[in-house]
C-alpha cells in the first residue's frame, strides 16, 4: 500500500502543473480520491506552486523599443536618408511613406544654429564677468563654492573668440585662476567637491595654454598646470579613481570623468608624468562600465539623475582620447534620437559632444538648447538655470554649458588641433 | 494560480511570423516582437534574480540585439517563446558570468546576488517574501521554477531552452519543490 502511495505522491507536482497524459491523471485522480494523506500532499504542494506563481508582476514596463531599435541600427538608416535626400526629394518620400504608413518617426531637419546666438551667450559671458576676473555664482543664483570652477567653464565658453573684449576677459579669467592655486596646486578652496572647481580650471588653463601666441604668459600658466596635475595624482585614490576631496572610498564616475579629461588633454599635449595616473584611472573607468555601455556612477548604483551624463561623458573621453583597452564602448546614440523633454545643461553638452565624435546626429538636443535662449531684455543671451545643477551653478554654469554646446563643432575642431600640435 | 502569465496559442504563431518578417528585413517586426515581450521578459529576469531595474532594461535590450542578430538564420523548429527565453536565458547568464568576473570573492554566485540588496528590483517591486524564497533557490532550481510556475512552459519546452533532457528537468523542479516546501510557510 505504502509502495503505491508513494508512486502517486511523485506524481503530484506532475499533476499540478499539467504534465501527465491522459491515462496518467485519470489513474491519479481515482488514487486522489481515495487517499486523505495524498490529498494533504497535493495541497500542500499546491499552495507552494501557487504562491510562486501569484507572486506580483512588477508594475514596472519598461518602453524599450526605441533604444533596441536605435542599437540595431534602425535609426541610423532613416537619419542617413533625411540628409543625402534633396529637400524635394525627401519631401517626396515622406508624402509617399506617410501615405504608406511607412515612416513612423518625424524627419528630423539639420538644424541651424544661427551665429548669433553663440555671440549673445559669449556677450553675457563677458558682460557678467566682475572685475576680478571671476564669475560670480552666487550673484547668478549658483553657491560660491563654486566660483573658480564656474570661472573655469566660462573661460572654456569663451576660447577660441579673438575679439579684444573677449580676449581681455579670457586674460583677466586667468589671472583670477592662478592667482586662486594654493600651495599644493590645487584651484579653489579646499572642500569636498574641490575637484569639479580643480578639473574645470585646469582644463580651461590648459586650453588657454596651447591657445596663446604669447610666449611669457604660455610658460607662466605652464607652472600652473603643472602643479595641478600633480595636486591631481596625490589625491587619486589606490582603486584608480576620484572622489570627493579627503572623503576616502567616495570615487565616482562624475568625479573621476573630469580628471580623466583633464589628465588625457595634459597628456596629448606634452605632459608625460601623468601616464601612469591616467592608465590607472582608465582602468578603473572601465570597471564601471556594463555589458550594455552604461556607466554607472561607482561599485553600487547609478547616478540618481541617471546614467544618460555619464554615459554621455564616457562616450565622449574615451573616444576623443582614443583609448583602446576598452570592448564596450558606451554610445549616445539612445539618448539623442528621442533626449528627454527636460533640459539638463550639463547632460546635454556631453551628448551633444558625444555625438558629435560618434558622427550621429543631435539635432533634437541642440534644438532644445538652442530655443531655450534668452532672446531680449537685460539677460539676453544666458540661459535661465532651471536644470538640476541650477541652484548650484546658477546662470553662469547653464550659460557656459549651453554655449559649450553649440559651439561644439568647433570645439571639436580646436580639441583635435591642440592634438596635431 | 491566476497571476501566472497567459500565453495565447496563436500568439505563438503571430510571432513566428513576425519573425520571419524581420528576417526578410521588415524592422516593424522587432518594434511588434518588443512590444509584445518586454514587460514579460522584465517579469522573467527580476524573478531569475540578481538584477535591478537598469540591469532588467539592460538585459532586455540585448535579448532583442542576440534576436536581430538570429533573425537571418531563423527557421520556423520550435515556439518562438522557447526561442526568445532561450536567448534571454543566455543573456542572463552572460551578465552574471559578467558579474562574477567583478565579485572579489569566490563564494557562490547566487548568494553574492542576494546580498545585493539596496539594488535588487525584486525587493522593492515584487512580492518581497516569494522572491527572497525564490533567491534562496540554487539557480539550476530557480530557473526551471521560474519557468514552469510562473512562465508555464512545459517540460519539454524548459528542457529545449535550457538544453537538457526532460527528466532532468522534471527532477529539477521536484527537487526544487522540496527545497521550497521546506522555506516557504505553509500557514494557509
Amino acid at each position: 500500500m505504502s509502495e503505491t502511495l508513494n508512486k502517486y505522491k511523485k506524481m503530484i507536482l506532475d499533476y499540478l502543473v499539467n504534465e501527465l497524459d491522459d491515462a496518467s491523471r485519470l489513474d491519479f485522480e481515482e488514487a486522489l480520491a481515495h487517499s486523505k494523506e495524498l490529498q494533504k500532499e497535493c495541497a500542500a504542494q499546491r499552495v507552494v506552486i501557487e504562491k510562486v506563481a501569484s507572486a506580483p508582476q512588477c508594475s514596472y514596463d519598461p518602453d524599450l523599443n526605441n533604444i533596441i531599435m536605435s542599437r540595431v541600427g534602425g535609426g541610423a538608416a532613416r537619419k542617413k536618408l533625411s540628409l543625402r535626400l534633396s529637400y524635394c526629394a525627401a519631401a517626396a518620400v515622406v508624402l509617399i511613406a506617410v501615405g504608406l504608413n511607412w515612416l513612423r518617426e518625424p524627419v528630423v531637419e539639420p538644424i541651424t544654429v544661427p551665429k548669433m546666438a553663440t555671440n549673445d551667450a559669449v556677450n553675457w559671458l563677458v558682460e557678467s564677468q566682475e572685475s576680478t576676473g571671476a564669475w560670480d555664482a552666487q550673484r547668478w543664483g549658483g553657491q560660491r563654492t563654486f566660483d573658480v570652477g564656474l570661472t573655469g567653464l566660462a573661460l572654456l565658453a569663451l576660447q577660441g573668440n579673438e575679439a579684444p573684449a573677449v580676449k581681455k576677459s579670457q586674460d583677466k579669467a586667468v589671472k583670477f585662476l592662478i592667482d586662486h592655486q594654493n600651495n599644493d596646486g590645487l584651484f579653489g578652496e579646499s572642500s569636498a567637491t574641490a575637484l569639479y572647481n580643480h578639473a574645470l580650471a585646469m582644463m580651461a588653463l590648459l586650453e588657454t595654454s596651447n591657445n596663446s601666441k604669447d610666449k611669457q604668459i604660455d610658460k607662466q600658466i605652464d607652472k600652473n598646470i603643472e602643479k595641478g596635475l600633480r595636486f591631481m595624482v596625490v589625491n587619486q585614490n589606490t582603486s584608480g579613481g576620484w572622489g570627493y576631496l579627503g572623503a576616502l572610498g567616495t570615487e565616482n564616475t562624475s568625479v573621476t570623468l573630469w580628471q580623466l579629461n583633464v589628465l588625457s588633454l595634459a597628456k596629448k599635449i606634452g605632459y608625460d608624468s601623468v601616464d601612469m595616473p591616467l592608465k590607472r584611472g582608465n582602468a578603473w573607468l572601465v570597471e564601471h562600465i556594463n555589458e550594455s555601455g552604461r556607466v554607472k556612477y561607482n561599485d553600487d548604483q547609478d547616478s540618481p539623475y541617471g546614467h544618460e551624463s555619464l554615459t554621455a561623458m564616457s562616450s565622449y573621453y574615451l573616444r576623443l582620447f582614443e583609448e583602446k583597452e576598452i570592448s564596450i564602448l558606451p554610445s549616445v546614440a539612445p539618448f539623442v534620437k528621442n533626449p528627454k523633454e527636460q533640459i539638463n545643461f550639463y547632460r546635454d553638452f556631453f551628448l551633444v559632444s558625444a555625438a558629435d565624435i560618434e558622427k550621429i546626429e543631435s539635432h533634437r538636443v541642440l534644438a532644445g538648447i538652442r530655443d531655450t535662449q534668452v532672446e531680449g531684455g537685460a539677460q539676453k543671451g544666458s540661459w535661465r538655470p532651471d536644470d538640476v545643477w541650477g541652484a548650484a551653478g546658477g546662470r553662469v554654469y547653464s550659460t557656459a554649458m549651453a554655449a559649450l554646446s553649440l559651439q561644439v563643432t568647433d570645439r571639436s575642431y580646436r580639441t583635435l588641433a591642440m592634438f596635431k600640435r | 494560480m491566476k497571476n501566472m502569465e497567459k500565453r495565447p496559442k496563436n500568439r505563438d504563431k503571430e510571432d513566428q511570423e513576425r519573425m520571419l518578417r524581420l528576417k526578410k528585413g521588415d524592422r516593424n517586426a522587432l518594434s511588434e516582437l518588443i512590444l509584445g515581450h518586454q514587460k514579460s521578459l522584465s517579469n522573467f529576469f527580476m524573478k531569475l534574480g540578481g538584477v535591478n531595474r537598469e540591469d532588467a532594461e539592460d538585459l532586455i535590450q540585448d535579448t532583442f540585439v542576440r534576436l536581430y542578430k538570429a533573425s537571418s538564420n531563423y527557421e520556423v523548429k520550435a515556439k518562438f517563446t522557447t526561442f526568445l527565453y532561450m536567448l534571454a536565458r543566455h543573456t542572463w547568464i552572460d551578465s552574471i558570468r559578467f558579474k562574477n568576473r567583478r565579485i572579489s570573492t569566490t563564494s557562490d554566485l547566487p548568494m553574492e546576488l542576494m546580498r545585493d540588496e539596496k539594488n535588487s528590483i525584486s525587493q522593492v517591486e515584487i512580492s518581497q517574501d516569494m522572491q527572497v524564497y525564490l533567491n534562496k533557490l540554487t539557480e539550476k532550481y530557480r530557473e526551471v521554477v521560474v519557468l514552469n510556475f510562473y512562465m508555464k512552459f512545459k517540460y519539454a519546452e524548459i528542457a529545449e531552452l535550457l538544453g537538457i533532457p526532460i527528466g532532468t528537468v522534471r527532477s529539477r523542479l521536484h527537487e526544487a519543490m522540496k527545497r521550497l516546501r521546506e522555506i516557504v510557510p505553509n500557514e494557509d
